[in-house]
């Protein structure tokens, strides 16, 4: 048998293809470049310390995968559109499976080296900037986009072989890799968009599921972002794939020769074509209907006076586009009216997507589960995000666990069950659920498919109540407790307010060995940062410092909050050291203006602001208009204030923790008409036991409304 | 041989070739002759293995073409639009036949670049249109196919490098036994070149014969006699055509030139002259005799 690839074939491919494949390549190492610059410079903190954010090195990618590797299959397909140069091409002595796995052999390697040299360039980057990289996650980005290439270039070649001209090609082609999707994701939407307790069908077949097609992925992740970690879409992806490219060479095979300089061979892909130009200017309306049909008429939201000239005139839009694209690639008006009456085509696929998706959806809502059935549950990371949490990094460590621990609860499958008839109760009248920030529950009963139940965020019908008594549960759970309170897993990196690189460094290491010597519920105290945490003990502690971490894990990015207190001394005097030898004086000089200006007030108070403690004091409440009217000076008007200032001012630097507490000044400093700089400083001062105790109750009624008992104090 | 069985082949509504049948021997060159539109490039095509009848079947030795790298490692085509890799020179076009034709001659392909005196390292977007056919050529004998195909062959070259082409052809199938095909509208322009001759019509071949049976069967006769005598004087001899003016007729006349030579001087004529046809000339009666009119089979050549 001979060779598939034909090595003096492909070499002449691969030669046709140089110019674009030098192009894509230079372009892609611009993007590089350009998209690293923006990675440096949007968030430096996250940038020095080298988290990984897929996007920015996933965006030059998906402009390669949607822009270079359609001109590159185009470039090397083009003879299949002219008559002489197709006649050139089948003359010669190649079998046509040779000549589609050559010039397929041909694309790819141009496209790998591109997509090759992007990745070399962007690992040299950031070893050259000292950065890490998550290689795991690194290989998966990468495995997903030649997966998806391969997908396109599938695609494009079935275009390609069945029709004679580039524009159907193109359009043929944008089909094949786009209409099933489209309409499967549109189908998805309209099924799920408010169910409550569901089988999905992204669940039960991964067709279903617009992740799983990662070359399609982009619109889907238009709305729910794209996962590049999920073995199942890359394994569903790459047999699609396949089966792509194999179609592709099937129907390169069967291509009629004199086909070049003809629209189209296949009546079916065009009439489907014609379709997809039809279908978008009818969405609007089929989603307008089917929420109309689901949740009853709104007049406010949409006056029937409206409706109808909207519906009519998104048909005349719809019929338009539609016999237009026939017009444009037939360029015969026998053509278009031979294929008018396929317009019911469109109008049929509206009205699917306005009952079917209704219907299902109200068919397989209405089967709650029971708690017998509950064998165990987690939560999904899935819903509660709109970007997924490995490529933003929003994930917390605690997220990690959780989303990762199985959990068994008789009470909180009592929960859950409850949960699934009130959801079905509410699916049965029709009442609407906000998905915006809905947890997910997925739920094994031991068959072959997870079912989920969603926790809508919306606090009506008692979900509050249930999420509440639920979190309780999951967080008594000892192993998971016992999970979330040992020290993040895998390639760590450290930051913090105020220190550089190797200083947080120093101290995030000094804070792990402090953390190893603590109890589970001493760890757990210190999970967080002062002032955003909710879910743990408040802390009494003075010392309002933390130290930012950003792990990665397997092929997931988080992030992880902790505090430094008295229970990790050795961190705490390494950053409060830092601190003071960096900001001491700063501080004291702002809080000697602060000092002065109390005592010589301007006219007017600017906008600046303090923060003691983790409080901020703003000019405007030492001296507002009241205060002015009625007092010469601030200091008059707030005597316990300007003492308690003062004292501070005066005070020692300390790097003791036990008697020490924490000062910050923020200011703002205006770089650009459109944005605003914040500066932070950050320095211990050595405080007297009298002093720290009444700091100490100041901080710990921060969320009360009471006023901090100035008078008590006696300086 | 080339064998085209039934072969019918349709673009759409149009019929381009309708149950064609052909043999095409060994060891020839063998003009297929035809206006626009009589199917001669589609059957070019068809015998190259570029198309795929929808009926019927076109072999060569037994051996289907469509397909079929064997066979068409055995084939090579000149096509009357002639195209070139992109941004091509000579050389490169040198690299990728070679690569592909089994049979290519590097030292065949030095040779004939000397013959036609063409730069090989010229992109050939710069060459002319007789050079591109040059090139063509080049390439094509370059091949050393057992059967090239030539559509439109001459079209383009000067009369000293159509000569040349025609030396090279008839080399090819004297010295490597190969086989041309060649097209042409014109008739004039095989009559000096081809061994056999077939004449496509309307997607099917009216007309297929030896090109030497052709000149020397067919000839024209004038003849004159004292007495009085009409076309009954001339039973025995197979006339395609018998006008008189005055005591001389003019007849176009089938069969052995010497038996009819002998059997008309036997009748005693007093002006007997034998002149040779053209090739146009034994078209025109050939196609009248099987109820054709010669200028509408070959439009182009009445213009």
């Amino acid at each position: 048998m001979k060779k598939l690839i034909h090595p003096g074939f492909f070499r002449e491919i691969f030669r046709q293809l140089r110019g674009k494949g030098l192009v894509a390549t230079f372009i892609l190492a611009g993007l590089n470049l350009v998209f690293f610059s923006i990675y440096l410079t949007r968030d430096p903190v996250k940038a020095s310390i080298g988290h990984f954010d897929a996007r920015l090195m996933v965006a030059p990618m998906l402009i390669m995968l949607y822009v270079f590797v359609p001109v590159m299959v185009f470039g090397a397909y083009r003879w299949l559109n002219k008559r002489v140069e197709s006649d050139f091409y089948h003359a010669i002595p190649l079998t046509r499976t040779q000549i589609y796995a050559t010039t397929s052999a041909a694309i790819f390697l141009w496209l790998s080296i591109a997509l090759g040299s992007y990745a070399v360039v962007h690992a040299i980057l950031r070893t050259a900037f000292g950065l890490p990289i998550n290689w795991l996650l690194f290989l998966c980005v990468f495995v997903n986009m030649l997966i998806a290439m391969i997908e396109i270039v599938a695609a494009f070649s079935i275009g390609l072989s069945l029709c004679g001209r580039g524009f159907t090609a193109f359009f043929q082609s944008i089909a094949v890799l786009f209409l099933p999707r489209v309409i499967l994701t549109v189908f998805w939407i309209l099924t799920e968009v408010d169910s409550g307790f569901t089988l999905p069908f992204s669940m039960i077949l991964p067709f279903f599921n617009p992740e799983y097609n990662i070359a399609a992925t982009p619109i889907h992740s238009l709305i729910y972002g794209i996962n590049y970690a999920n073995p199942l879409a890359m394994l569903y992806s790459l047999v699609m794939s396949t089966g792509l490219l194999l179609l592709g060479g099937v129907a390169f095979r069967k291509r009629k020769s004199e086909l070049a300089e003809i629209p189209y061979a296949s009546k079916v892909l065009q009439a489907a074509t014609r379709v997809m130009f039809g279908m978008p200017q009818l969405l609007s309306v089929t989603v307008i209907l089917n929420v109309w049909l689901r949740y009853g008429w709104d007049e406010d939201f949409m006056p029937r006076e409206i409706l109808i000239p909207l519906v009519m005139t998104s048909i005349l839009f719809s019929f338009i586009f539609y016999c237009l694209y026939e017009l444009i690639s037939s360029r015969k008006m026998k053509k278009v009216v031979k294929a008018m009456p396929g317009y019911v085509l469109c109008l049929a696929l509206s009205a699917f997507f306005i009952f079917v998706p209704f219907w299902v959806g109200k068919a397989r809502t209405l089967t709650p589960i029971s708690a017998e059935k509950i064998k165990s549950f987690r939560i999904s990371n899935e819903s509660t995000i709109l970007i997924p949490s490995n490529i933003s990094g929003s994930e917390t460590w605690s997220d990690y666990v959780l989303y990762h621990h199985t959990f068994s609860d008789t009470k909180a499958n009592a929960l859950i069950a409850n949960q699934s008839k009130e959801d079905c109760k509410n699916q049965q009248k029709g009442d609407e659920v906000n998905i915006t920030g809905m947890e997910r529950i997925i739920v094994n009963d031991g068959g072959l498919f997870r079912k989920m139940v969603n926790l809508p965020a919306d606090y009506s019908y008692s979900l509050i109540n249930f999420k509440e008594a639920f979190l309780k549960i999951c967080k008594n759970d000892p192993a998971f407790t016992e999970k979330v309170a040992a020290y993040p897993k895998g390639q760590i990196t450290y930051y913090a307010q105020g220190l550089s690189l190797s200083e947080a460094r120093e101290v995030g290491r000094l804070f792990r060995e402090d953390y190893e010597k603590l109890t589970d519920e001493q760890r757990m105290s210190l999970i967080g940062s002062y002032g955003t945490v909710i879910d743990v003990v408040q802390s009494k502690s003075p010392i309002a410092l933390s130290i930012g971490l950003y792990g990665s894990y397997g092929t997931e990015n988080y992030t992880a909050t902790y505090r430094i207190n008295e229970l990790t001394p050795n961190a705490a005097k390494a950053m409060l050291g830092y601190l003071n030898a960096r900001n001491a004086e700063t501080v004291k000089k702002e809080l000697k203006t602060l000092v002065e200006w109390m005592e010589h007030p301007k006219n007017d108070p600017a906008f600046d602001r303090f923060n003691v403690g983790t409080r901020y004091v703003d000019q405007w409440n030492l001296w507002n208009y009241e205060d002015q009217k009625k007092f010469a000076t601030p200091k008059e008007a707030h005597p316990d204030e300007y003492m308690l200032l003062k004292a501070l001012s005066e005070a020692p630097m300390t790097d003791d923790p036990s008697h020490c507490v924490t000062f910050s000044i923020v200011s703002y400093e205006m770089s650009s008409l459109t944005s605003v700089k914040t500066q932070i400083a950050a320095a211990g001062f050595a405080v007297d036991d009298t002093l720290l105790a009444y700091i100490e109750l100041w901080i710990a009624s921060e969320d009360s409304t009471e006023e901090f008992p100035f008078e008590v104090l006696d300086l | 041989m080339i064998t085209a069985s039934f072969v019918t082949k349709r673009f759409d509504d149009t019929v381009a070739l309708q149950k064609l049948n052909c043999t095409i021997p060994e060891g020839c060159v063998y003009g297929l002759v035809g206006s626009n539109g009589s199917g001669k490039s589609t059957l070019l095509r068809l015998i190259s293995g570029i198309y795929r009848p929808e009926e019927g079947k076109i072999t060569i030795d037994d051996q289907e073409v469509f397909d079929n790298p064997a066979v068409k490692n055995r084939i090579v085509f000149v096509p009357d639009e002639l195209y070139f890799l992109p941004h091509a020179n000579l050389r490169r076009m040198e690299q990728l036949y070679a690569s592909v034709y089994e049979h290519f001659s590097l030292e065949r392909f030095e040779t004939l670049l000397k013959e036609f005196s063409l730069n090989p390292d010229k992109p050939l977007n710069t060459f002319s249109k007789g050079m591109r056919r040059q090139a063509a050529t080049i390439l094509a004998l370059s091949c050393c196919a057992d059967y090239i195909l030539f559509d439109e062959t001459f079209d383009g070259l000067d009369p000293v490098m159509r000569n040349l082409v025609k030396n090279l052809l008839y080399n090819e199938v004297m010295e490597r036994k190969a086989t041309a095909v060649v097209t042409s509208h014109s008739l004039r322009e095989l009559e000096d070149t081809c061994d056999q001759l077939a004449l496509l019509h309307k997607g099917g071949i009216i007309f297929e014969s030896d090109v030497d049976h052709l000149k020397t069967s067919l000839f024209k006769v004038q003849i004159a006699f004292s007495d009085d005598y009409g076309r009954e004087r001339f039973d025995g001899v197979e006339m395609l055509s018998y006008e008189k003016q005055g005591s001389v007729a003019t007849m176009i006349v089938r069969g052995d030139r010497g038996e009819t030579e002998a059997k008309l001087k036997a009748l005693a004529p007093v002006l007997f002259e034998v002149l040779p046809l053209s090739l146009e000339e034994v078209f025109v009666y050939e196609m009248g005799q099987r109820g054709y009119e010669f200028s509408e089979v070959l439009k182009q050549e009445v213009k």
